[in-house]
């Protein structure tokens, strides 16, 4: 039979992470649709290219951790290189979020300035909150990897923590399509 | 009396009172969800007004019930210390955590009930202390987390035993519920709308998913002690 990647447990963290990123769009989409002017005049001031800068970001990194746990699992030898550079993606999205923010402050816009933004900003807002836990959990994937029970017990603890990771991904592509490109 | 059956009986102590402090919440200090922060001064005092004695009796069952967490934190500390080795350090944590947050759930009922005790005074004053009392329950989620990232990490950490209360689910859920109610300190900054004190995710989401967290909690911990207890008797 093939086994569920990583622990049973971890699936009721994802589910209620899911649940609750539904609702949130849901509830964008309810208000876009309420105010589908507002919605799509604020969009044309997101920074497009800073937003597929960030996919991109967390796309590769993903590759990485898959790879690198992927390389655990068949060879069984560690690829802690692969997830620092997972790491050094989920920075350049903190950085990039950074200067995309920063940007708009300077500009004037801000949480309270409609109810595009503030959806904008409580959203990627949780989502970022998510990305530093990510970041925690790849830091200690670095380390767990190399450990002597990486390949027997101490799998399924690092599958789950690739699962989180690309849980995470997962949020910002749908995120990134419901403020930046739905028209 | 059995260390096992004295926790079942705080166990159950709590689960009743949070039933209690949730019901009152809702039908007699109708604050479930809290009204809109749009009202005015003279609304708000209106509201007061009308619902005075109601508001008062909820304030009063609220403030005595408000303390559910106190069994439950010290039933959730021994059952932690238990799994820990050494100085059972999360278990210490988790405990200052739970006490420490019973504060802000005594401290909403006794504004409200101080709203409701002279409605009849300027309309702006009881404005700022129903305002306080409404950010005072959204925005106070600091010391959760505290007890919740303790029991996460007991949960995911300790070596597995068929006698835990904190099976590794729980500890992937408590990690959840730790994340969804960082939403709540966004209160502070909307009027309307899904992150204002009343909205989806500021009251609605953190409210039916501590109710489910801590009931959730309270069965683990009921099944665990239960087994105990067989053990101990054999």
């Amino acid at each position: 039979m093939k086994r569920l990647p990583g622990e049973e447990g971890i699936w009721v963290l994802i589910a209620g992470d899911l649940l609750v990123f539904s609702l949130f769009f849901l509830t964008f989409m309810y208000y876009r649709a309420g105010e589908m002017a507002v919605f799509l005049a604020s969009q044309r001031t997101l920074s497009l290219g800073f937003g597929l800068a960030n996919t991109l970001l967390l796309l590769t990194s993903s590759l990485f951790v898959a790879i690198a746990t992927q390389r655990l699992r068949v060879t069984g030898k560690p690829a802690p290189k692969l997830y620092m550079a997972a790491i050094a993606c989920g920075l350049g999205f903190v950085g990039d979020k950074a200067v995309e923010w920063g940007d708009k402050f300077h500009a004037g816009i801000g949480f309270t300035t409609n109810d595009f933004y503030m959806l904008y900003f409580a959203f990627t807002g949780i989502h970022l909150f998510h990305v530093l836990l990510g970041m925690g959990v790849l830091s200690f994937l670095t380390i767990a990897c190399q450990r002597p029970n990486a390949t027997t017990r101490g799998l399924v603890l690092i599958e789950s923590g690739a699962i989180f990771w690309h849980l995470v991904d997962l949020l910002w592509i749908v995120l990134f399509a419901l403020f930046y490109l739905v028209r | 009396m059995l260390s096992t059956r004295s926790q079942t009986i705080l166990v159950w102590w709590g689960l009743i009172f949070i039933i209690v402090y949730g019901l009152s919440l809702g039908f007699l200090e109708k604050m479930v969800p809290l009204p809109s922060a749009h009202l005015t001064a003279d609304q708000v005092a209106a509201f007061y007004t009308a619902n005075s004695f109601s508001v008062r009796l909820g304030a009063l069952i609220c403030s005595y019930s408000s303390a559910f967490m106190v069994p439950l934190a010290t039933v959730i500390a021994v059952q932690m210390a238990r799994l820990e080795k050494g100085v059972p350090i999360w278990a210490i944590l988790q405990f200052a955590g739970g006490i420490m947050m019973s504060l802000f759930l005594v401290l909403p009922p006794i504004f409200w009930g101080v709203c409701a005790y002279t409605p009849t005074r300027p309309p702006e004053v009881t404005l700022i202390m129903h305002e306080l009392a409404n950010l005072t329950l959204t925005t106070t989620d600091q010391y959760y987390i505290f007890q919740m990232v303790a029991i996460a990490v007991v949960s995911l950490t300790a070596k597995p035993d068929p006698l835990t209360a904190f099976p590794r689910w729980m500890g992937y859920f408590t990690v959840w519920a730790a994340i969804m109610f960082e939403a709540g300190a966004i209160a502070f900054l909307p009027k309307s709308g899904p992150f204002a004190w009343n909205g989806l995710f500021v009251f609605w989401s953190p409210f039916c998913i501590f109710g489910a967290w801590f009931i959730a909690l309270g069965f683990t911990l009921l099944g665990a002690i239960n087994r105990q207890s067989a053990l101990e008797r054999a």
